[in-house]
């Protein structure tokens, strides 16, 4: 009989090996911007959270953000939810008026790249010429928004909110602004590294995503109750 | 004919995670720097076998532990070496004279109780764990040292120091050395709780394990460099 060739194996397909881009828990806190471990979550282990770790029920607050595959809690507070409101009431009536986009509260996830999710504080995603009118009806919105506002919680670090920034600013962002609860002043941005300084009598505006809107700091800081620390 | 049923497969237990965050680990870990934490594995999810896989070392070479699920790096410098050799040589001289037990090296990962593996700087065990008088072999040892010595680095912390020594008595040590090169002193526990501060003229002893040794603190730090005087900011010259 004839030989026949036996057709070669098929190599086995494995599951790549685990590698997580940090070797020691110190490079994934340098890299998530020198964080507090404490807003570290251990589970899902480090390096393997996926979105759906981060949608479970079990991870509803604080809420947490997924980074490097690991979840990370989000620094909050109850000036920064005071502010963030603020901040919403002020957009909302301007967009009542001009119909250009959609609010998000500070629990709107955005999808910035494949398996990182990050959660701005306020948002607006502009309604896009062509596309029906709706919000996807998704856990994770897809598209990043025009406009990021982030209210600065003591815990935060200036690295972190850097990194955070740049991975809007690279998922189509156009105007991000940095509101400092402490000092009361702010920087807005419109790119990961062009930034101007807003003192605290400086107005907030983002010409490119809402025309004619501007928002003067000293009404989110003064309006609403004292910001004074307890006795 | 009678069946035989297949042993059911034991379900994998799922063990509660020992902590919640990162901060929650280190804590536990005695506040040491995250930098000597491995995340791969990731904390929380190393066993025995990952251990042994990595041959005890983590990506960047340095020598670990197990501790709450998780590799940790042993800090390295280069003082510590040379005096645990140094120690080391003196406990197998006295071992010569008195065969009761054999001296290990910094590298020797013990495994204290289940999950835990810790590698003394310089660790004696006695051959009536022994009895056939040949060394253990294999990944790890299972057989509990009667002496063990840790020579501190400067980024060991008092606290994963005490849990360390609180994890040698609870596996059945009878004596722990904590030798501090860079503050010229020693501390003797006979417990946990029990135990005796040397300064740099006092004298190393294990009674217990090692009758009549005697390893004065002047010997071991002979070879060190005396400690370099603190840096004093020149004084402004004085106006005439």
């Amino acid at each position: 009989m004839p030989q026949t060739a036996t057709p070669p194996a098929p190599t086995p397909t494995l599951p790549p090996p685990f590698a997580p881009p940090f070797a020691t828990v110190g490079e994934l806190l340098r890299r998530l911007g020198d964080i507090s471990p404490d807003r570290v979550r251990a589970s899902p282990p480090l390096g393997t959270a996926t979105e759906a770790d981060l949608l479970r029920g079990e991870n509803e607050k604080p809420i947490c953000e997924l980074v490097d595959g690991t979840l990370v809690e989000k620094a909050m507070g109850s000036p920064e939810s005071f502010l963030a409101a603020t901040i919403i009431v002020e957009i909302g009536i301007y967009l009542k008026t001009n119909r250009v986009g959609f609010l998000g509260a500070p629990d709107y996830l955005v999808r910035v790249s494949p398996d990182q999710v990050r959660v701005p504080d306020v948002s607006v995603t502009l309604w896009k010429a062509g596309e029906l009118r709706q919000v996807q009806r998704v856990a994770v919105a897809v598209t990043a928004p025009e406009l990021v506002v982030e209210v600065l919680s003591p815990s935060n670090t200036k690295a972190e909110i850097a990194r955070k920034l740049a991975e809007f600013f690279a998922a189509g962002t156009q105007v991000a602004w940095v509101v400092d609860s402490q000092t009361g002043t702010a920087e807005i941005y419109t790119s990961a590294t062009d930034k101007v300084a807003v003192p605290r009598d400086g107005v907030l505006t983002a010409e490119a995503v809402l025309p004619g809107f501007a928002l003067p700091l000293a009404v989110v800081f003064e309006e609403g109750p004292d910001l004074a620390e307890p006795a | 004919m009678p069946t035989v049923k297949p042993r059911p497969k034991p379900k994998p237990r799922k063990s509660a995670p020992l902590f919640a965050t990162m901060g929650e680990l280190l804590d536990r870990l005695g506040g040491i720097t995250p930098h000597r934490v491995c995340a791969d594995p990731p904390p929380g999810t190393a066993t025995l076998r990952d251990f042994t896989r990595r041959d005890g070392r983590s990506a960047s070479g340095a020598v670990c532990e197990l501790i709450d699920r998780t590799l940790v790096e042993k800090p390295m410098g280069a003082e510590e070496p040379l005096l645990t050799m140094w120690i080391g040589y003196k406990l197998q001289v006295y071992l010569e004279g008195n065969p009761i037990g054999f001296v290990s090296g910094p590298d020797y990962p013990v495994l204290l109780a289940a999950g835990l593996l810790r590698s003394p700087d310089v660790s004696v065990t006695l051959w009536e764990l022994r009895p056939d008088g040949t060394f253990p072999t294999g990944p790890v040892a299972r057989d509990i040292p009667a002496l063990a010595i840790e020579v501190i680095s400067p980024s060991n912390t008092p606290g994963e120091m005490r849990r360390k020594v609180a994890h040698y008595f609870a596996a059945g040590v009878r004596v722990v050395w904590l030798i501090n090169p860079h503050k010229r002193d020693a501390a003797i526990y006979t417990s946990p709780d029990d135990k005796v501060l040397l300064d740099a003229t006092g004298v190393l002893t294990a009674e217990s394990v090692l009758p009549g040794f005697t390893l004065p603190l002047s010997v071991v730090f002979a070879r060190l460099p005396k400690p370099a005087a603190k840096k004093r900011k020149p004084k402004p010259p004085s106006a005439p």
